[in-house]
């Protein structure tokens, strides 16, 4: 006998005529091929081509020479590609330590306490500016003249007078600093979705066997927030792989490339040196990594103790 | 009825012929100041008196980014829809598109209008004997000062060297940054290894950008060892400082008194509320008084598609536009100087009319700006290079060395 609430079995009838099964499946197809075409079209021949002209060396302009491997072979060699790698990392690693550790210390503080919607808007509402408005804000914030951080400084008689932008490798922690000012709302939000679907049974047997508030947190709630965890670091990783236009805004990667990540290297010599097939190749690499990492986070999201959550 | 059918066959037809010999040639002009500045309203104003004056007139393509820009005209240069008309960047930015046979010749126009054009820009538009596309205005490198600054401290505008450095000093004495340099956006860089250069010896400067000389000619590290002298002595702002976004609050505040950039640069002054008395130009005296009177020009060009679909009817436009009146409307609608020296230019704001009479007056000799007049990956990776020696003087003879080992891989491979 069914639960009660359980939907109804479909009609045995239904699946076993043969006729409508094939009519099912061909609608079904119908409704993806748009979507499917779509996607072919913007994005999977557009990549093939991509990778393609990773393999010649090309202006934009003038018949492309095959060059092999040479592209991705330079990389290696390239010392601002190598800086611009070890950008990348950093910007990977700071932005797990950052807003993700920031958004999850956040959301256990405010969760719960008065006020928590003042809170949690105050923390959500640099989520709703752009990456270029942000980039642009906080231009103006870390100027070494006319900045308003350096004026604050000035105005506790703190001798410090930095030149956030320019000063190496200060400039890509100050970029870091303006990024995770942006993302730590989403991330707040995320975990707080995580903490609100946390069972009280579990807390209240720990907090009654005599565990400490900070105890409950690290040994029940942390680890029942597993699942978000991992969606909030993957996504984060995946973004800060590919961040670009905040740096772009700040710096655009300078002084000489010394802030530059992958995404801005690859734009840099496509767009600025029209080394299409030098661009191609850094973007095949820096695809490759966030492919890898969002079918992580993909396959992590379509298991079942997720989707409970 | 069969009558009546045939009249309605008739009137249609005759209907349709007028239709497509009354549709006016319509040229497309692709550009990439849809942002900021923003020229769509006087690309527009500017097609339709093209319309009215020979019949041909231009609907605008523009991009709001030179970057998108730059991509969709070298996609669409070599196709059957290239556009009729590009706004462009001279000499070396242009170089790889000609290279490509991608730009449609306009040497007839030149000679056309020979007596209305120096020759000095001509040249800026010439490869291997041919020239291509047209001027439509030009400006020029100076030192903007602020006048209250100089008025209160007792300076003039100075003419030697040794003037320039007193007029520093005074300025650093009475706690006012004589001059803003920048490595924010890459390019400013540029500014002052040209000025340095140029002033030093101007062929000094040509054969460096040609790729005749080393970046690591004794002469060359002369120019930088008198550039870092000025930072040393505390002559600049910090290099994080904007040209554009910190530049005009700083002058209006007389917290810096010079800024050396294009003469365009008045618009950017005006714009960030600086009152157009305030300031003025000069041009920067030569540190080796040998190198004489030197102005640094830069030049926009437009230019033609070689695959253009109404090829005849952009170069008649083109034609107009080269002309005294063309030239002069789009200049005045722009507060820039027509590069047409027949057109009228009383438009333009005392400063600039007074500056321009320095320069042709003077018999200045006039050289291209360094973002064109070396070839552009050289340039592009060249201002990264002088971004490192601005923030690091010491770094002088690794600068230079890159800059050669740069320039020569460039060479190397290069049709010159």
């Amino acid at each position: 006998m069914p639960c009660p609430g359980a939907p109804a079995r479909r009609p045995r009838v239904f699946l076993e005529d043969p006729s409508l099964k094939t009519r099912d499946t061909l609608v079904s197809y119908l409704f993806i091929l748009p979507a499917f075409a779509l996607v072919v079209v913007l994005l999977v021949v557009p990549m093939a081509q991509n990778v393609y002209f990773s393999f010649f060396r090309w202006d934009g302009i003038t018949a492309p020479i095959f060059n092999g491997v040479s592209n991705y072979w330079a990389m290696v060699t390239d010392p601002v590609i190598q800086g611009s790698m070890l950008n990348t990392v950093v910007w990977v690693v700071f932005t797990l330590v950052l807003p993700a550790l920031g958004g999850l210390l956040v959301a256990v503080f405010v969760s719960g306490l008065r006020g928590e919607n003042f809170f949690k808007s105050v923390f959500f509402i640099p989520l709703t500016i752009s990456f270029v408005a942000t980039g642009i804000i906080w231009t103006y914030m870390l100027g070494k003249q006319l900045g308003v951080l350096n004026g604050v400084l000035a105005l506790l008689g703190i001798p410090l007078q930095p030149s956030y932008l320019t000063d190496v490798p200060l400039n890509t922690f100050s970029m870091i600093f303006a990024w995770t000012w942006q993302q730590l709302g989403s991330n707040m939000v995320m975990f707080l979705m995580g903490l609100g679907t946390i069972p009280r049974d579990p807390i209240e047997a720990c907090l009654m066997d005599g565990a400490s508030p900070w105890q409950t947190f690290v040994h029940v709630k942390f680890p029942m927030l597993a699942p978000i965890t991992t969606v909030v670091i993957t996504m984060a990783m995946v973004n800060s792989f590919k961040v670009f236009d905040i740096i772009y805004v700040m710096t655009r990667g300078g002084p000489y490339s010394s802030s530059e990540t992958l995404a801005v290297s690859m734009f840099r010599e496509t767009f600025t040196l029209f080394h299409m097939g030098y661009g191609a190749a850094i973007s095949v690499v820096l695809s490759i990594i966030v492919i890898v990492i969002s079918a992580a986070y993909i396959r992590r999201m379509t298991k079942r103790d997720l989707l409970y959550y | 009825m069969r009558k009546l059918k045939g009249l309605l066959l008739v009137v249609v037809t005759a209907a349709v012929l007028a239709g497509c010999a009354a549709k006016p040639t319509n040229l497309v002009l692709m550009h990439d100041k849809g942002g900021n500045p923003n020229y769509v309203p006087f690309f527009e104003a500017l097609g339709k008196e093209a319309q009215a004056a020979v019949g041909v007139g231009f609907t605008q393509t523009p991009y709001p980014t030179t970057d998108v820009f730059q991509a969709a005209v070298r996609a669409a240069l070599p196709t059957s829809k290239a556009p009729d008309l590009f706004t462009w960047w001279s000499t070396y930015r242009m170089k790889d598109l000609i290279d490509a046979g991608l730009v449609a010749e306009t040497t007839d126009l030149w000679d056309k209008h020979k007596a209305e054009y120096p020759q000095g820009l001509r040249d800026a538009f010439t490869f291997n004997g041919k020239v291509y596309g047209m001027c439509d205005v030009v400006e020029y490198w100076g030192v903007w000062y602020n006048k209250d600054i100089f008025a209160k401290y007792n300076l003039s505008v100075p003419t030697t060297w040794d003037e320039f450095l007193k007029v520093c000093d005074t300025l650093k004495k009475n706690k006012v940054t004589p001059m803003l340099q920048s490595v924010q956006q890459r390019w400013p860089t540029f500014i002052m290894f040209e000025e340095m250069v140029a002033r030093q010896d101007p062929q000094l400067y040509v054969d460096l950008c040609e790729g005749r000389v080393k970046y690591t000619d004794p002469r060359v590290k002369k120019a930088f060892s008198v550039w870092s002298d000025l930072i040393a002595k505390g002559y600049f702002t910090d290099p994080s400082t904007d040209l554009f976004a910190d530049g005009p609050r700083l002058f209006n505040e007389g917290k810096v008194a010079m800024i050396p950039c294009g003469s365009w640069y008045l618009t950017v002054l005006t714009g960030g509320g600086v009152p157009e008395a305030k300031a003025d130009i000069f041009i920067m005296p030569p540190v080796n008084p040998a190198a004489g009177k030197v102005v640094i020009m830069e030049a926009s060009p437009i230019l033609i598609a070689a695959k253009a679909p109404h090829l005849a009817a952009a170069k008649k436009v083109v034609d107009w536009w080269m002309g005294p009146v063309g030239n002069a409307s789009f200049a005045k609608s722009l507060n820039q100087y027509p590069a047409n020296q027949k057109s009228d230019s009383s438009f333009l704001p005392a400063s600039k009319v007074a500056f321009l009479k320095t320069i042709t007056g003077d018999n200045y000799r006039v050289l291209n700006r360094y973002w064109e007049a070396t070839p552009t990956p050289i340039c592009e990776k060249a201002v990264d290079e002088f971004a490192k020696f601005i923030l690091k003087p010491s770094s002088v003879d690794t600068v230079l060395t890159d800059l050669d080992k740069i320039a020569d891989d460039y060479w190397a491979t290069a049709k010159k």
